[in-house]
């Protein structure tokens, strides 16, 4: 069984993986940190690929909370 | 009908983030109806009803609030008054960058207001403004987003509207000692995008 890579560089990827393992958080009450944290946290996370850059923590929690 | 009286139940953060003005315009003049037919395509409609009823559950909140505080009847809208700059400026937006716009900057300041009312105020203020607060913190998520992907936003445009809004979004905020949350946040989400938050 293959183990999907997730990292910051796919937002529709983590957004996906983020809600499978989290479906009762409410993203908009997360900070950047605690954010990061849940990311960090997921199965097949890769701190080897590109960091969030500025911005990335808002457009995950708006893509998370809005399907967007 | 005499008009309530809510003047000896706001402070520095309640009165910008319950401002009657606002809930007047929001709540009882119909004044950002108009935002429901904002969205550009059938997923941002949708958005733009969520904003908009958010936006109207937010007033109701804040109005419910303040007149049971002031013994006041919640049906009996405030005095007609002005509406604080930023807050009109939201009120005012036409299209869908222009309501983007608002929502990241104006829209933030009414999120950090409300989360700070949630936060310091008693176990009333805490069930009526949590969720608002998270609400306005949603909106301005979507803003960043939509103004980040420029698909259905206009770069120059929202510019200009951040040029109006960002420097009236400091005036509600000054004395409240939220300014420099608010900012802190916006900041980097606008040298992000490209734009100096000092130079806009």
């Amino acid at each position: 069984m293959s183990t999907t890579t997730i990292n910051w560089g796919d937002l529709d990827v983590l957004v996906d993986a983020l809600r499978a393992a989290h479906p009762r958080v409410d993203p908009r009450a997360l900070e950047d940190a605690e954010l990061g944290a849940l990311v960090e946290g997921l199965e097949g996370y890769s701190a080897s690929g590109p960091a969030a850059g500025p911005g990335d923590y808002e457009a995950l929690r708006a893509m998370w909370h809005w399907g967007a | 009908m005499t008009e309530p009286d809510t003047t000896g139940v706001l402070d520095s953060v309640t009165s910008p983030a319950l401002n009657e003005g606002w809930i007047r315009a929001v709540l009882f003049d119909h004044a950002i109806d108009d935002w429901v037919d904002l969205g550009p395509d059938p997923i941002r409609r949708r958005h733009a009803g969520q904003i908009y009823a958010d936006h109207v559950g937010a007033a109701y909140a804040a109005w419910k609030w303040l007149s049971d505080r002031a013994g006041a009847d919640v049906d009996i809208p405030p005095a007609d008054q002005a509406v604080p700059d930023a807050l009109a400026l939201e009120i005012g937006a036409g299209d869908w960058t222009e309501l983007m716009a608002a929502l990241l900057t104006v829209g933030r300041a009414q999120a950090v207001l409300f989360a700070e009312l949630a936060a310091g105020g008693d176990e009333a203020a805490r069930r009526a403004f949590d969720r608002v607060g998270r609400d306005c913190a949603g909106h301005a998520a979507l803003a960043f987003l939509e103004l980040r992907r420029g698909t259905f936003t206009d770069r120059d445009r929202a510019v200009a509207a951040l040029r109006r809004m960002v420097p009236a979004t400091a005036a509600l905020l000054a004395g409240t000692g939220a300014d420099s949350r608010w900012s802190g946040r916006l900041e980097p989400l606008l040298a992000a995008l490209g734009w100096d938050l000092t130079k806009v």
